[in-house]
């Protein structure tokens, strides 16, 4: 393929970040990690460098880091911007752990799909204390890049195929741009049928 | 008759209890996180927040005395979420237990 057509793809891809960008100023992740949570820098540099190269991260006001606030103020589309929960539930004495993510138009099945993919009898939100400790990143920047090893990072089909998605950055004061198929390719990653609910 | 001021003590007893009742589920349930409400299959928080809103406002707004059928609804609406809702929520968020 020529550099035209590969022109051609850099130009496409920016045009979709910006639609879903809103007012958020982008730019390399890789050349920003005091934008980001420790875990989540390491977990960005350990990517393949095709992939990390495609991850950005925008600097926002940190107390308008929670979705709602953030899709409002930043004109995200909330289709467009990616909660992840952690979840957790008991088997056989030992505390299983997911991350969940969803597209903010969607809740994360807790009780139906992840319960059973996590097979325990009751699942739950870890609590923010549990969540900020395990790991490292900040209520409100939880974001599916750098979790803890050995936590599955359980994705909604629509996250994984979409163009860009705004997600977490372990940090309030920032939000990572990242295209669906990046967390995909996580090693962790399991793209779950039906984990997202759409809200009424 | 002994009874019929009993019954009366009951009622006035329900009767001054069922706002603040009514307006502590309202206040818990927009405390409650988002998506907690679909993590244990209830309806979304909007909803119960109309429930309950609409519940207390039939219990200021409906005399009893005139009223009380719409008045019991609304008090059975507040408490459809303390005895059913609120556990559920309550519950889904506090994982995990040590």
């Amino acid at each position: 393929m020529g550099c035209a057509a590969s022109g051609g793809r850099v130009a496409e891809v920016q045009v979709a970040v910006g639609r879903i960008a809103g007012r958020l100023n982008a730019r390399s992740a890789l050349d920003a990690p005091e934008l980001l949570a420790e875990p989540v820098a390491a977990a960005l540099t350990a990517l393949p460098g095709e992939q990390a190269a495609r991850c950005t991260v925008a600097e926002i006001d940190p107390a308008l880091a929670d979705t709602a606030a953030l899709c409002e103020h930043y004109d995200v589309p909330l289709h467009a911007s990616a909660n992840c929960v952690v979840v957790t539930g008991r088997r056989a004495g030992v505390q299983r752990w997911a991350g969940c993510v969803v597209l903010a138009t969607t809740r994360a099945d807790v009780n139906g799909a992840v319960r059973r993919w996590l097979d325990v009898r009751k699942a739950s939100f870890a609590t923010r204390d549990v969540v900020v400790e395990l790991t490292s990143m900040e209520y409100g920047g939880i974001t599916p890049l750098g979790l803890p090893a050995g936590w599955p990072v359980l994705l909604d089909p629509a996250v994984a195929v979409a163009d860009q998605v705004v997600v977490g950055s372990g940090l309030r004061r920032s939000k990572l741009l990242l295209p669906g198929e990046v967390l995909a390719a996580l090693p962790a990653a399991e793209i779950v049928d039906g984990l997202g609910r759409p809200v009424q | 008759m002994l009874l019929q001021s009993l019954d009366l003590w009951v009622f006035l007893i329900l009767y001054g209890i069922a706002i603040p009742v009514g307006l502590f589920a309202f206040i818990h349930a927009a405390l409650q996180r988002a998506d907690a409400y679909t993590a244990t299959d209830k309806l979304t928080k909007p909803a119960w927040l109309g429930i309950t809103g609409g519940g207390t406002a039939v219990l200021v707004l409906f005399n009893p005395a005139a009223w009380l059928f719409f008045w019991l609804l609304g008090l059975v609406a507040v408490l459809v979420y303390l005895v059913d809702v609120k556990p559920a929520v309550t519950e889904v968020q506090r994982g995990p237990r040590w």
